[in-house]
């Protein structure tokens, strides 16, 4: 048993490119955790997914024991954070399983708006900080500025930021010193009845559930009658370790140390991120705090392509499940899309990784209806609707009230780029809260912004008046009041309903005429004029017509090539039979798919 | 069975037109010579070829009332080799009294000594690819005559008594406008040819032109194609004037003088056997269709080995025949007739059909004149929305 003053838990933060990944991968190498030849560029993340996109999406944990100048041997769990906004909440998680966190800065980027966010939620947690400044050894790399942006934007000194490239090995010993003289031991005692912390699960065919915990007090061992605090289901400890990366079975967890936890549990959804484990016939007194149970933020109706892939997808999205407790998902049947399912989402990220993962790895064609969010609609008799699907809003007149889930954004930008982003804040409904110069020429925003207009297009747009150099963090920080209406799009007087979508009365028609101009030009001609309207409850707002077809006909002969005459005909009819039909008028599929996918 | 089509295909041309979905070639001269040995030889050893397919070789026999030389260009293939070709079809058929005997003419690529050898050989209708009267026009797509060679094209063959001249348009190439065509149209009229057929520009991938436009490129001059109101409109004024210079539309895309109309075309849309010679064509004896290998080099080197150019062929069942007897008579504005029809092949096959046709009927599609169906003139240009109704799919 390594006494407890000689473990050290930390995690390390940092915006997205900053060398997070880099970072770990040298303690590894360093701490001879992992031989240089095993190496593999950025060893924690390991899904594909992860590694091409650069992005942690789980959260993983791996023991280093380090000898320190000291002398002393140290066991470091270093428990690496997802990297994105959709997963704050792991990500405070996490963070709450250590003492300490390295915030990584490269040192040619300065502070971004990540680096903020994870730095706010290190602070909250209580965590010591060490700023480690990044990649010092680029031509771009400007320490001196990156000191001052951490002093006067993160209020933490940096006069001993360690200062290092992750990339050609300078200065990480440094890092690992520092680890050990400033990052706080874990001070839990061993024999005070068990609380230990929930931090990843995933599910494991053979064993089921593997669960991540920091023990913070008490002891775990094999054979322990364990209970999960948010659902009271008990559990008999099978197995205990630790990983090194690869799964290594200990005799014990003690207060202060990491580990995984197999116990026969069958459902990921039953061991909530943020959880408490205690033991059953000796319980804490109570649970950890921060725990929450986790919502979906942001909804899309799902549908195959092909309607027979309908049950492929369904089993492709229970297999995701056991592995992401964060999906959500329910059947759904739309007029126009025929057969699919709404799904809930923690953020646009999240909503891309898992549609991306059903095409890629269960080989499914999907259509993604337009991102949405959950509302909370008050009808006129008093009662409260969550609707996260256009086509569930009640009509017009029955509604009393609508409120609109609301983000904190913060955002870093040059002041260069500040009247583009002030002008977008202010289409896309925002409200300022702060306006800050955090250096000379950086600029802090602080907005609160409804959700419904960020899932649309706000960070690409944010980008764009950027030219990338604005960074956005947010957290979900409640809901208002707000007048918005459901737009519904007509064809020849038929709903669509997978084309419905709810926005600000003010926007309303604006994007009802785009939508509408864009059907036109998607819908093929047919023999009747079609009319596509968008209305509001039964007023048209915006109309366009497609003009009825003039010609489709075969004119030349081809020497008597019937054939061809007749492979024609056949294959316009089976077109028309795969198109999707919305009262008479026949649209294809790609239409939908076009619509869906534009950005205005 | 009472007379039958021949169809000899020659896929030359001396350049590649942007529009063209066919398949011809440019190739150098003698390839000519290789390629007119194999059709010798096909002419020759048919019998056989048709054992080998399970072809009833009694089709040979059937009296011989039009023959049709197309393209490509035949008439590339210059008088003498197109001698030794009349010469050996009409050794080997038997020809009616009065057969139509075509060749296709490209403007530009005959002149006075050719027509005057050919009239001898027996062909007695010219099919010219005018296409446009407009110079600027008939650049743009990769013609290689003017407009004024093919009024010259006409007088000569006028000269060297030619009576039954037809003249193709097509209406959608690049840079027409509703003035140019009105004068390609007038142009033509005032050629008083016998026979005119308008096509439509097809947009296809089997066309540099219309392959480049479906992938909304400028290439081909692809940017300058109108639109699908623009044809439709050009087809509808092209009827008018033709109909007022006294030209009767007896097809959605063919009009004739009285008594001119192409006998070789009829054959196609009422089920009558045609035989296809050379690389790619097509043949038909009413039970079954199929057709030579597309590619000259294969088609040349199977002759040459004794081996049958034939590559597909198959029965049509009494349900696609019933299917073709609508999709391909219903093109003739004289329609068809549901009482032979039934005769043909009994009235449940028939039957199954009554209410889509009622339905079109209702519709305003399909109308009866003297007792026979017939498209109505609203559904000419939509005829293959109207023709999907009649293929199972």
């Amino acid at each position: 048993m390594t006494e407890a003053r000689y473990i050290r838990n930390f995690s390390i933060v940092a915006h997205i490119d900053h060398g997070k990944s880099t970072l770990a991968d040298r303690l590894l190498e360093l701490t001879g955790t992992v031989a240089k030849r095993d190496m593999e560029a950025q060893l924690l993340d390991s899904m594909d997914l992860e590694r091409e996109r650069g992005i942690t999406i789980k959260a993983h944990s791996v023991r280093l024991l380090y000898k320190a100048r000291d002398g002393n041997e140290y066991q470091l769990n270093l428990i690496d954070t997802p990297g994105h906004v959709d997963f704050s909440y792991e990500v405070s998680r996490s963070l709450s399983a250590c003492e300490g966190a390295l915030l990584v800065i490269d040192a040619s980027q300065g502070v971004e708006a990540q680096t903020l966010a994870n730095a706010q939620l290190a602070m909250n947690n209580n965590l010591e900080i060490v700023p480690v400044i990044n990649k010092i050894d680029l031509p771009g790399a400007d320490v001196e500025e990156t000191r001052r942006q951490i002093e006067q934007t993160l209020a933490i000194d940096s006069r001993d930021a360690i200062l290092i490239s992750a990339k050609q090995g300078t200065g990480v010993d440094e890092v690992l010193e520092a680890i050990v003289a400033k990052i706080p031991a874990p001070t839990g005692s061993p024999e005070a009845p068990l609380q230990a912390l929930i931090f990843d699960s995933w599910f494991d065919s053979y064993r089921g559930v593997v669960v991540l915990a920091r023990v913070v007090q008490g002891t775990l061992v094999p054979g322990m009658k364990i209970r999960l605090w948010s659902n009271n289901q008990v559990y008999t400890v099978e197995q205990l370790g630790i990983l090194t990366p690869t799964a290594v079975p200990v005799e014990s967890l003690h207060a202060g140390e990491v580990g995984f936890v197999i116990a026969n549990i069958k459902r990921v959804a039953d061991t909530k991120i943020g959880d408490t484990i205690t033991q059953d016939d000796r319980p804490a007194a109570e649970p950890l705090p921060g725990f929450e149970d986790i919502k979906p933020m942001v909804f899309a109706g799902l549908y195959p392509v092909e309607t027979s892939e309908y049950e492929s997808l369904r089993d492709a999205l229970e297999k995701l499940r056991l592995n992401d407790s964060s999906l959500f998902y329910e059947p759904e049947n739309s007029a126009a899309l025929g057969f699919g399912f709404r799904c809930g989402f923690l953020g646009l990220l999240h909503m891309e990784i898992v549609q991306e993962r059903l095409e890629r790895e269960f080989k499914l064609n999907l259509i993604t209806t337009a991102p949405g969010v959950r509302y909370r609609v008050t009808t006129k008799d008093g009662t409260v609707h969550e609707i996260d699907n256009p086509t569930r809003f009640p009509e017009p007149n029955e509604i009393a009230k609508i409120e609109e889930p609301v983000i904190t954004a913060l955002i870093l930008t040059q002041d260069d780029y500040l009247g583009g982003i002030l002008a977008l804040a202010e289409e896309k409904r925002g409200i300022q809260k702060g306006f800050d110069y955090v250096g000379p020429k950086r600029v802090l925003l602080t907005y609160e912004l409804p959700l419904n207009e960020v899932v649309l297009d706000f960070y690409d747009r944010l980008k764009s008046v950027s030219r990338g150099y604005a960074s956005l963090d947010y957290h979900f920080s409640g809901h208002w009041e707000s007048n918005l209406v459901k737009v519904d799009l007509l064809v020849a007087g038929e709903p669509v309903d997978a084309l419905s979508f709810v926005c600000h009365r003010d926007h309303a028609q604006i994007r009802a005429r785009s939508l509408c101009e864009r059907m036109r030009k998607l819908i093929p001609r047919q023999l009747f004029e079609v009319a596509i309207q968008a209305s509001v409850g039964s007023k048209i707002i915006a109309r366009e017509n497609v003009a009825a077809m003039r010609k489709n006909v075969l004119a030349k002969c081809y020497g008597g090539d019937i054939t061809r005459k007749r492979k024609l005909l056949e294959k316009q009819k089976e077109g028309k039979r795969r198109m999707k039909r919305v009262g008479k008028v026949d649209i294809p599929q790609e239409a939908f798919l076009a619509v869906l996918r534009v950005n205005e | 069975m009472d007379s039958l089509g021949l169809y000899i295909q020659v896929p030359f041309c001396a350049s590649k037109c942007s529009f063209c979905n066919f398949s011809s070639r440019v190739a150098r001269r003698d390839v000519y010579d290789r390629y007119c040995q194999a059709l010798a030889t096909e002419l020759e050893r048919l019998p056989e070829f048709y054992r080998a397919s399970s072809i009833g070789e009694n089709v040979l026999e059937i009296p011989v009332d039009s023959a049709y030389l197309g393209g490509g260009t035949p008439s590339l293939l210059e008088s003498v080799r197109l001698e030794k070709l009349a010469t050996a079809i009409q050794q080997r058929f038997q020809f009616g009294s009065k057969p139509e005997f075509t060749i296709e003419v490209t403007p530009g690529s005959a002149d006075e000594s050719f027509l005057q050898h050919i009239r001898r050989l027996g062909i007695n209708r010219l099919s010219i690819g005018a296409q446009s009267f407009l110079d600027r026009e008939l650049r743009s797509v990769g013609r290689l005559h003017s407009g004024e060679d093919t009024r010259a094209l006409v007088r000569t063959a006028r000269a060297q008594g030619f009576a039954n001249i037809s003249l193709d348009l097509i209406a959608g190439l690049p840079h027409q406008t509703e003035a140019s065509w009105s004068e390609s149209v007038q142009s033509l009229i005032a050629l008083r040819p016998e026979h005119v057929s308008v096509y439509l520009f097809e947009i296809d991938e089997k066309s540099r032109l219309g392959s480049e436009v479906l992938k909304h490129g400028v290439h081909y001059h692809a940017g300058s194609l109108p639109d699908e109101d623009f044809v439709a409109d050009a087809y509808d004024h092209a009827r008018e004037s033709l109909r007022e210079a006294g030209y009767l539309q007896y097809e959605i895309s063919n009009y004739a003088l009285p008594g001119y109309e192409s006998r070789h075309n009829r054959k196609y849309w009422q089920l009558q056997p045609y035989l296809g010679l050379g690389a790619g064509a097509h043949s038909c004896d009413g039970q079954s269709r199929w057709e030579n290998v597309t590619a000259v080099e294969e088609y040349q080197s199977r002759l040459e080995h004794g081996q049958s150019p034939i590559s597909e062929r198959h029965r049509l069942t009494t349900k696609a025949q019933v299917e073709e007897f609508f999709f391909l008579g219903l093109r003739q504005t004289s329609g068809v007739n549901l009482a032979e029809a039934v005769d043909r092949w009994g009235g449940e096959h028939i039957a199954r059909l009554t209410a889509r046709i009622d339905s079109l009927e209702e519709h305003g599609w399909l109308e009866r004149r003297d007792g026979r169906l017939c498209l109505a003139d609203k559904a000419l240009l939509l005829s293959n929305e109207i023709f999907q109704e009649f293929v199972s799919a």
